[in-house]
């Protein structure tokens, strides 16, 4: 990671030559165009879903895919395509709650840690090295669990693991920036710390965080759907993705569009954010 | 290279420190009566308010909870983790009777991930911008976005129910393992693929490579004996630290095949707030994590001896 | 003692006369099947690890046998104990023993035995057996259990008590090995994979037709019905062994026979009645009309349950009050009722007002729970119930101590609750008695009513048990009267077993007859 931060910043360019290179990348406008799609969706949810996606009607339960019913419907008689519209905007603010505290956090510390050095530095690394040591989501897995299942214990559990990351990152920047001449000339000029950090050092660290957030909204939906998976998520009857697909586990054999149709709308998601991520951090680091 | 390793140690008894103390504390000041959930779950049908103050004191519940901790941790340093509070057997016990069913998971689910990204990204990196190369990195990214209990879950069907070829549960024989592999190694095997392409195409850009190539080498040759001895050394360390997400996805699948791993003993302990039992699992865990990562960073410097770690 | 032998030797001989008949009827069929030896093994699945804290499970692998067991319809039955009797003050109980039984290790089973494993028991589940004072043992095969006061539902209550050889604990009351007197003996074991258990040669009920029987322990629902459908498992036994929600697909398969009974625990909704809105008797009945509980039935749980007319379930039949108490959905009912009690849809917008607040209430229900029972689906298909009568019903998740802790704090306004317990007389004490008690849940702090607290009281010392029955049924008509709670559905455990497998009978508590199930060729 660290060699990537640094081709990221050494090889930094133009925002309009970044745009024009991810203009190119045919994957990149892929996933950029199923972004907008979901935001859409989910925006519009309440205009474009055929049904309430939470009205039951136990008459037309566990319906196969059918005019009515595009995707069918639930063992309450819920009307699927409702619901993954619906649960798109779910999903994307998990994403963005999660990736935006982790960030906002992770960013602010790994600044802080990196300008500081000394005892402050040694004390926000040593946090990150001790959290770093559990493997994430087995983390997750025990603070949500312990916490109880609800979709904002699996948010705080999340963003608990996920901010060291963002630190780490942002304070290797920092590090290779901070003796930089224009850093220098600020400080000859008395500039505040506070404002050097922010104005002068953050500019120039966020190409990294902007790749690390995009490929960790990615990893965030997929966290977030792995621990609904495992009866830590969403209550009833909020329609997320990931409670869907466990709750319709139990119908696998005689209804399995209970379980397919959540797990390709979880896929689908998570493959735009990895598209444009990653297309993201060729352009980035390239020199 | 000594006081390296001597460094690290201590930083490792830390780490594992601030990771017991933050499991411990987790577990202390959440909401909710220990002995009582432990009472319901130890004995179910029908408990009295006597057998929940009996678990209480059984159990040093009614102590502090500093207290409760540095008795743990004395007993920790003699090798002691402890009862489990559900089964009544050392938490030790349980968690090695697991250990091989989670090491050879993850084996094999490694196995599964180099079979796969090994030719996979040396082809893509000999042949660049080919349609192989953008099918394959379509399918690393696929690879890495797929939900892998949803695949596990589709694996079963299809090739358990509906061709009946591999059996739907539990540690046996190879053809046991063969599906939880899968759902384990596809995601390691995605990130694998594209780490042993841009490690290639870094060598193969490097100033020896164009030597040999000049000295008439056969491209074979060049590639499998040149250039891949040299890619590989970046790989050891990521497949080392992909440990850590082996661990992560042997959770799931270990939930979903019935496999009698730590994974699951750990869900199941966390589901059942078996408190003794998620500490040491977690600690455990953490600890094997760090010693991998220890241990690939020595291995690394073994492979390239132009690494030198010097103590600051 | 001699009368007895007598008797035992005439009826071993009807026996044979009666299996020699049989055998002679299906002389032809006997005969295909012993062409293939069969071997008689069997692979259970199960959604829990059969080894517990206190050793192999009971009931589930039979390795422990009770002094009394529990009939299919939950009545006391000898056991390890041929005979009972409580003395006039009902404070002495006197057990007969069984004779010629012996534990896996060899060492014979007698008072000694006994007394002290009831001894164990009672020190690691204190409380269980009533206010026990001492235990005597008065010649080999009889012990006196004493009690401070009178306990009725004591001869159930011995149903809770293995009884375990002393090498099996060590010092600390541990189980260290699971060594008991019953049909089948523990071979192997691997802690949360699989238990193995071979016959007991020397079963006092006779040998076992069963030579092997592994246990699998398989915790994810889906996984443990696919493997008994690709026949990797041959059964799957306990509750919640199979979900209702899996069983048509089963139930359609020609290779598996379904198998149901009614269960051990039944499920109620509780309501804090001390507070508004619930403090008003008519919007608590206005709830139990507006629930469709056939629907409930139907559609949350795919039919497996049984719709519930007072707060003691079919069970007990012996102890259910013959009249239907509760009835429910009948939505105009329960509209004029919150009508009377003051909630009307003043602005039109479908939901009922009072003093100008919509009426929102929250469900908080057990996490715990939400795993073993469909409770989530329940509480989805409730909320829409109310919402039709104008009453807007959140539901909220929370971890089991959080919502332990927040019913003993008076934090909730609504739940899911099961109920269970193998004494009608304690269930319905520990439901309704204002200082509760414990079965699967705690009693709710929900009401504090004098008149049950004195007709459970007096159940629980009344051994006579048609006079006990008149006191429950008097509680279960104020229960309904004041609707202090709304019974839902007792529930149906499913199992299944592949079309090979003979002789299983399901048992409420999860019993399982391995000693009678056998192997057919397919």
């Amino acid at each position: 990671m660290h060699d990537l931060v640094t081709k990221i910043i050494e090889g930094r360019r133009p925002l309009t030559e970044v745009f024009r290179r991810l203009k190119k990348h045919r994957l990149a406008m892929i996933g950029a165009a199923i972004i907008l799609a979901l935001v859409l969706i989910a925006v519009l949810a309440p205009f474009i879903a055929p049904h309430d996606p939470i009205e039951q009607n136990l008459e037309h339960r566990l319906l196969s895919p059918n005019t009515e019913y595009l995707l069918g419907t639930d063992n309450l008689g819920r009307c699927i395509l409702s619901r993954l519209i619906h649960g798109a905007s779910v999903s994307l603010q998990i994403g963005v709650m999660v990736v935006g505290i982790a960030a906002f956090v992770g960013v602010t510390l790994g600044l802080i840690a990196g300008y500081r050095g000394g005892l402050t530095d040694e004390l926000i690394m040593r946090i990150v090295d001790i959290l770093l040591a559990f493997p994430g989501i087995i983390l997750a897995l025990a603070i949500a669990g312990i916490l109880g299942p609800s979709l904002y214990n699996v948010m705080l559990a999340l963003a608990v693991i996920g901010w060291t990351s963002y630190a780490r990152v942002v304070r290797g920047a920092v590090l290779s920036v901070k003796e930089k001449e224009f850093v220098e000339a600020a400080r000859a000029l008395g500039t505040g710390e506070a404002r050097i950090m922010f104005r002068h050092i953050l500019p120039n660290v966020m190409a990294p965080v902007i790749v690390m957030a995009t490929l960790g909204m990615a990893h965030v939906i997929l966290a977030a759907a792995a621990l609904s998976f495992l009866g830590l998520g969403a209550q009833p009857p909020t329609p997320e993705w990931g409670s869907m697909l466990n709750d319709g586990r139990a119908f696998m054999r005689s209804a399995p569009h209970l379980t397919i149709f959540p797990g390709l709308a979880i896929m689908v998601t998570v493959l735009a954010f990895n598209f444009l991520g990653d297309a993201l951090r060729d352009i980035l680091a390239k020199a | 290279m000594l006081t390296y390793v001597i460094r690290r140690m201590g930083l490792m008894v830390f780490i594992l420190l601030g990771v017991s103390v933050i499991t411990f504390s987790m577990m202390h000041f959440v909401p909710g009566d220990p002995a009582e959930v432990i009472a319901t779950e130890r004995y179910g049908e029908e408990i009295t308010t006597e057998t929940i103050e009996f678990v209480r004191a059984e159990l040093g519940l009614d102590q502090p909870v500093y207290i409760q901790y540095f008795r743990w941790l004395t007993n920790v340093l003699r090798g002691d983790l402890g009862y489990s509070f559900r089964t009544d057997r050392p938490v030790l016990d349980e968690i090695l009777t697991r250990l091989p069913a989670t090491v050879q998971l993850a084996l094999a689910g490694m196995l599964v991930a180099l079979l796969i990204a090994i030719p996979v990204g040396i082809v893509s990196a000999t042949r660049q911008y080919s349609a192989v190369d953008n099918i394959s990195m379509f399918g690393a990214l696929l690879g890495v976005s797929i939900p892998n209990f949803w695949l596990g879950l589709l694996l079963i069907l299809f090739f358990s129910l509906y061709l009946g070829w591999l059996p739907v549960f539990g540690r046996g024989g190879i053809e046991h393992l063969i599906l939880p592999a899968l759902t384990l190694g596809t995601g390691m095997a995605a990130i694998t693929t594209r780490l042993i392409r841009s490690s290639m195409l870094e060598v193969l850009g490097q100033d020896y490579i164009r030597a040999a190539r000049a000295k008439g080498l056969k491209e074979k040759v060049v590639i499998y004996k040149h250039a891949l001895k040299n890619a590989m050394i970046p790989v050891v360390t990521i497949v080392g630290l992909q440990f850590a997400s082996l661990l992560e996805g042997a959770v799931i699948a270990e939930v979903i095949f019935a496999w009698p791993g730590i994974g699951r003993l750990l869900v199941d302990s966390i589901f059942a707030r078996d408190f003794m039992l998620i500490q040491g699992c977690i600690l455990f865990i953490a600890a094997m994590f760090v010693l991998v990562n220890l241990l690939v960073d020595i291995f690394y410097t073994y492979l390239d001896p132009k690494i030198h770690y010097e103590a600051k | 003692m001699r009368m007895n032998k007598k008797i035992k030797t005439i009826s071993l001989a009807i026996c044979l006369v009666f299996l020699g008949v049989v055998l002679a009827g299906c002389a032809g069929q006997q005969a295909e099947e012993a062409k293939v030896e069969v071997p008689q093994e069997v692979i259970a699945g199960l959604g829990r690890d059969p080894v517990g804290a206190r050793g192999a499970h009971p009931y589930l692998t039979r390795v422990f046998e009770q002094l009394v067991i529990l009939d299919a319809e939950m009545k006391p039955r000898p056991g390890l104990a041929t005979s009972w009797e409580v003395s006039e003050d009902g404070l002495t109980w006197t057990i007969r023993l069984r004779e010629g039984v012996k534990f896996h290790d060899g060492t014979p089973f007698n008072a000694e035995m006994a007394k002290f494993s009831l001894d164990w028991g009672t020190r690691v589940r204190p409380g269980l057996l009533g206010p026990v004072d001492r235990i005597e043992i008065v010649n080999d095969y009889i012990i006196k259990v004493i009690h401070s006061e009178p306990y009725a539902p004591f001869v159930r209550s011995l149903f809770f008590f293995v009884m375990i050889s002393p090498a099996a604990i060590d010092e600390e009351d541990r189980v260290i090995e699971s060594i008991g007197t019953g049909p089948f003996k523990v071979e192997d074991h691997q802690p949360g994979d699989k238990l193995v258990l071979i016959r007991n040669e020397d079963y006092w009920g006779g040998i076992p037709r069963l030579e092997r029987v592994t246990l699998r322990y398989i915790p994810d629902p889906t996984t443990r019905v696919m493997a008994l459908e690709a026949g990797e498992i041959d059964m799957i036994i306990d509750t919640g062994g199979i979900l209702p929600e899996q069983a048509p697909v089963l139930e359609a398969n020609p290779e598996i026979e379904v198998m149901t009974i009614h269960g051990v625990v039944h499920h109620h909704i509780g309501f804090d009645t001390t507070t508004p809105p619930f403090d008003d008797v008519r919007v608590r009945k206005a709830i139990s009309y507006a629930i469709d509980t056939e629907s409930l039935v139907r559609y949350a749980l795919e039919g497996y349950g049984t719709v519930m007319r007072t707060s003691v379930p079919p069970l007990h039949k012996d102890w259910m009050h013959p009249e239907t108490l509760f009835e429910f959905n009948d939505q105009d009912r329960a509209r004029e009722l919150l009508q009377e009690a003051g909630w009307v849809d003043t602005n039109g917008d479908g939901i009922v007002e009072g003093d100008r607040e919509e009426f929102r209430v929250t469900m908080h229900l057990a996490g715990g729970w939400v795993g073993r029972w469909p409770y989530k689906t329940i509480a989805e298909v409730m909320q829409a119930d109310l919402r039709e009568v104008g009453i807007i019903m959140d539901i909220e998740v929370v971890d089991t101590g959080l919502w332990r802790e927040m019913m003993e704090r008076g934090d909730v306004e609504m739940t899911l609750i099961p109920i269970a317990g193998i004494s009608p007389r304690s269930a319905v004490r520990d439901t309704f008695h204002s200082e509760g008690g414990m079965t699967v849940a705690t009693n709710p702090p929900f009401f504090s009513h004098p008149r049950i607290d004195e007709l459970t009281e007096a159940a629980m010392k009344e051994t006579d048990d048609a006079k006990a029955q008149r006191l429950l049924f008097k509680v279960q008509e104020i229960v309904a009267e004041e609707v202090l709670m709304i019974p839902l559905f007792e529930e149906v455990m499913i199992n299944a077993v592949r079309d090979n497998i003979r002789g299983y009978k399901l048992h409420p508590w999860f019993i399982v007859n391995w000693e009678d199930i056998y192997v057919v060729a397919p």
